[in-house]
Order: C-alpha cells, then sequence, then structure tokens
C-alpha cells in the first residue's frame, strides 16, 4: 500500500516514512508506564536506604524483591532515557553525520552503563 | 545570490518551534518535560557509575562521604525534583494519549498540578527523609 504512490526516485533516496516510528512511540509509552508505576518502590527504597550505614544499606540491597526492581529500573530507564534523547537529538541535530555520531554515542554508552551495572548487582549478591 | 537545496534545508526552523510561540505555562511545562528527560539522563549515568565504582572498589568509604558533601546534596535536591517533575509531567502525557484532558481549561489545570504535585513529592521526600 505505501509504496504503490511513492515513485521510483523517492524510494531509492530513502525519503518518506522510516516504518518504524510506531514501534518507537510504543516502547516510549510502556515503558513510561513501568517507570511510573516502579516510582512508588523507588520512593520507599531511597527512603529506607538513605539513613543506613554499610551493612544495613547491604541487606537491604540483597533482598531479592529490591535487586530484582533496582536492575530492572535501571535497564527500563537507560531504554526509555535513550529513546527520550534520539527525539530530542533527531529534533535539534541537523547535521546528518553529527546526528548519527550521537545517536551511536547514546546508545553504546547506555549499554555498557546497563551491563556494568548488571556486573556490579551480581557482585552485591555474591557478597 | 541563490541557496543551495542542502543550504535551504539547514534554514529551515527546527521542530519544535520555540521562538515563534508567547511564553506560557503550556510551553514551560511541554520544555520543562524535555529538559528534565535530558537532566536525568546524565543524572542516570552519574548515579550508575556511582554504584559500579562504589561496588568495585570495595564499598570505599569516601563514596558515601561524597553524598554527605552540601554541593551533592543541592544536586540531588534538584535531580530528585527533576525526577518527580517529569513523573507528573509524563502521566500527563499519558493520559493525553488516551484522547483526554485536551481543554484549553484542562490543560492549564493539569499543568499547575503538575507543579504542585512534584514540589509536594519533593517536599516529603527531603523533610521526612
Amino acid at each position: 500500500m505505501k509504496s504503490k504512490f511513492r515513485s521510483g526516485l523517492s524510494k531509492a533516496k530513502g525519503l518518506g516514512s522510516s516504518g518504524s516510528g510506531a514501534h518507537h512511540w510504543w516502547h516510549q509509552r510502556v515503558t513510561a508506564l513501568m517507570l511510573a508505576l516502579m516510582a512508588a518502590w523507588l520512593f520507599c527504597f531511597s527512603w529506607s536506604v538513605a539513613s543506613q550505614e554499610l551493612s544495613g544499606m547491604l541487606y537491604i540491597l540483597q533482598k531479592p524483591y529490591n535487586i530484582i526492581m533496582l536492575s530492572l529500573f535501571i535497564l527500563v530507564s537507560f531504554y526509555h532515557a535513550s529513546l527520550g534523547m534520539q527525539v530530542v537529538i533527531e529534533d535539534y541535530v541537523t547535521c546528518r553525520a553529527l546526528r548519527l555520531a550521537l545517536l551511536l554515542c547514546i546508545q553504546l554508552f547506555s549499554i555498557l552503563t546497563v551491563v556494568s551495572f548488571l556486573a556490579a548487582v551480581l557482585h552485591v549478591m555474591n557478597l | 545570490m541563490a541557496k543551495t537545496p542542502e543550504e535551504i534545508k539547514h534554514s529551515r526552523p527546527i521542530s519544535p518551534h520555540l521562538s515563534v510561540y508567547k511564553f506560557q505555562l503550556n510551553s514551560i511545562t511541554s520544555m520543562g518535560h524535555r529538559l528534565t528527560g535530558i537532566g536525568l539522563f546524565f543524572a542516570l549515568s552519574v548515579v550508575c557509575w556511582w554504584f559500579i565504582l562504589w561496588v568495585f572498589s570495595k564499598f570505599e568509604p569516601c563514596y558515601i562521604e561524597l553524598l554527605t558533601q552540601p554541593v551533592v546534596k543541592l544536586l540531588l535536591f534538584f535531580v530528585s525534583y527533576a525526577f518527580f517533575y517529569h513523573l507528573c509531567t509524563g502521566i500527563r502525557h499519558l493520559v493525553w494519549d488516551t484522547g483526554r484532558g485536551f481543554s484549553i481549561c484542562a490543560i492549564n489545570y493539569s499543568g499547575w498540578v503538575v507543579f504542585a504535585v512534584s514540589t509536594l513529592l519533593t517536599a516529603i521526600l527531603w523533610i521526612f527523609m
């Protein structure tokens, strides 16, 4: 249906809809909803951790419920944040090379941070 | 001299036309949502790397001491406000996605509610914590 109205030249140039916008939009909303629900946990968690000594912090952190929620929160929030940063970059950066470079930086940095964070979480669990 | 197609493309105004609208509650809440979103991305990164370094330095006490510094506390205060603000405007966006709350009156009302609730949540966190 989509290709019916497009000329051969516009197809070759790759102009028009990317065909993946709805997917991006939907993931942004689903992760937003997940984070909004998890915010209540984060509020209680930071509250309980803030007043503790190191041993108390580790005790709270090592509870399966907290460590799962924390890992999930970081994973989902980095996905949500990189989707959001993508929108901002695509809106304001017109230079194509710079845009691509920034998008790659954001995504690779997010992956690196999430993986390192999960490694740190595994380390805490093994104490 | 005529502009090349590339120059014309680059001189076009960029998507959210910040400079052409009158400054009002709606534009402030919208820009705030974006700015806090960008800020939270960096804050989240710093917090994550703080945690990673803290864990792999075998829980060096200086990482906890850093949190008691007034400057760091002030930054954390702003981050918490940005978090609650982004949460509130985010929920507002999710409500809009269902097609509700688009009248001028409802939008102004929800704009003030966003500021009130995010201030209240930040106050609860910092006064009672």
